[in-house]
């Protein structure tokens, strides 16, 4: 089993790769969408986060909020994913041992746990407590998930820095 | 004394300097400048969205005002002062950029914009503002908007990439 640094390695020289290291403009492009999906991304999670927290939009009922915002969450999520992966491929070896990228992909597991624990208890419930003030599990996870995502998007500029 | 001299001035002073060498602060600028172009591009965005009559249901023009405005301004302030810090640094490399001056020149667009809207159509948004649909020249204002600042967005990743004029 090759180690991790080999298959980095191995990334960076496939086609797509090289393809996209070597060219002046595609690298910074998909860099480019990365971003705008990051607006919509943190900006969809952000809202929900704030109303989970009970900060804005107290009148508006959690569950219709979450629908809206969590629709354009994935897409943008999917988007995200797929610019990231390609961006990895193609400097996959700088990437994987980059101190900043590491806690990146940390933070992204635990935004990702974060959501499903809430989302498989407190969320539950929702029809319950979701026109009235938000249950502290709620507004824990909230500020557990704008900690987190912020954090990613942090860190995520810092990898430039390192 | 000239925009230049000025530049090379500014990016001499002692706490320019010791931000571009430092090996936290400087970065740690990038990121609060990222998370103010955050805050005020989804602002705009979800305002200029509403004006199209995209997504946003259910909720009257001023409405969507009153919730982003804030947040906009907010974000706003933040980059204005985290930019002018940040072009501080590198003074003469920004000033002879391509891509940030146009950056600017969108930024200006941008403002003049948003005030153009308020004198004009915002003006009587009581009577159109409750409907989805909305007068052709919100829908302009909107649209312009949301090309403004995603070209904004654009033109400071290639700020990097560009190099210096002279």
């Amino acid at each position: 089993m090759p180690s991790n640094l080999a298959i980095c390695s191995w990334l960076e020289n496939t086609r797509i790769g090289l393809g996209i290291s070597q060219s002046i403009w595609i690298f910074p492009a998909i860099e480019m969408v990365h971003m705008f999906g990051i607006v919509v991304l943190v900006g969809a999670t952000s809202i929900l986060d704030l109303r989970l927290m009970g900060l804005m939009l107290r009148d508006e009922p959690v569950s219709r909020l979450a629908h809206a915002t969590l629709r354009w969450a994935w897409i943008s999520f999917t988007v995200m994913v797929v610019t990231g992966s390609l961006m990895f491929v193609a400097e996959a070896t700088k990437c994987y041992n980059s101190a900043p990228f590491r806690l990146k992909m940390l933070m992204m597991v635990l935004a990702g746990v974060n959501a499903l624990i809430f989302h498989s208890f407190a969320y539950r419930g929702v029809k319950w407590w979701e026109l009235g003030s938000t249950p502290f599990a709620a507004k824990f996870a909230g500020a557990l998930s704008l900690i987190f995502w912020f954090g990613i998007v942090g860190a995520g500029r810092w990898i430039a820095f390192y | 004394m000239d925009m230049l001299s000025f530049c090379h001035w500014l990016q001499s002073t002692g706490w320019a300097v010791w931000i571009k060498e430092s090996f936290n602060v400087f970065p740690a600028l990038y990121v609060v400048h990222i998370f103010g172009f955050i805050l005020l591009v989804a602002s705009t965005s979800i305002l200029d969205m509403r004006m199209l009559g995209w997504w946003v249901r259910g909720r009257s023009v001023s409405n969507v005002v009153d919730l982003t405005l804030p947040w906009a301004k907010v974000g706003f302030a933040s980059n204005f002062i985290t930019g002018v810090v940040l072009f501080a640094t590198h003074a003469v490399d920004m000033y002879t950029n391509t891509a940030f001056r146009v950056k600017m020149l969108l930024v200006l667009g941008a403002g003049l914009n948003i005030l153009l809207f308020q004198i004009t159509t915002y003006r009587s948004v009581e009577e159109w503002g409750q409907s989805e649909a909305t007068p052709p020249s919100a829908k302009v204002t909107a649209a312009i908007s949301l090309f403004l600042w995603l070209g904004i967005a654009a033109m400071s990743r290639v700020i990097g990439f560009t190099g210096a004029q002279q």
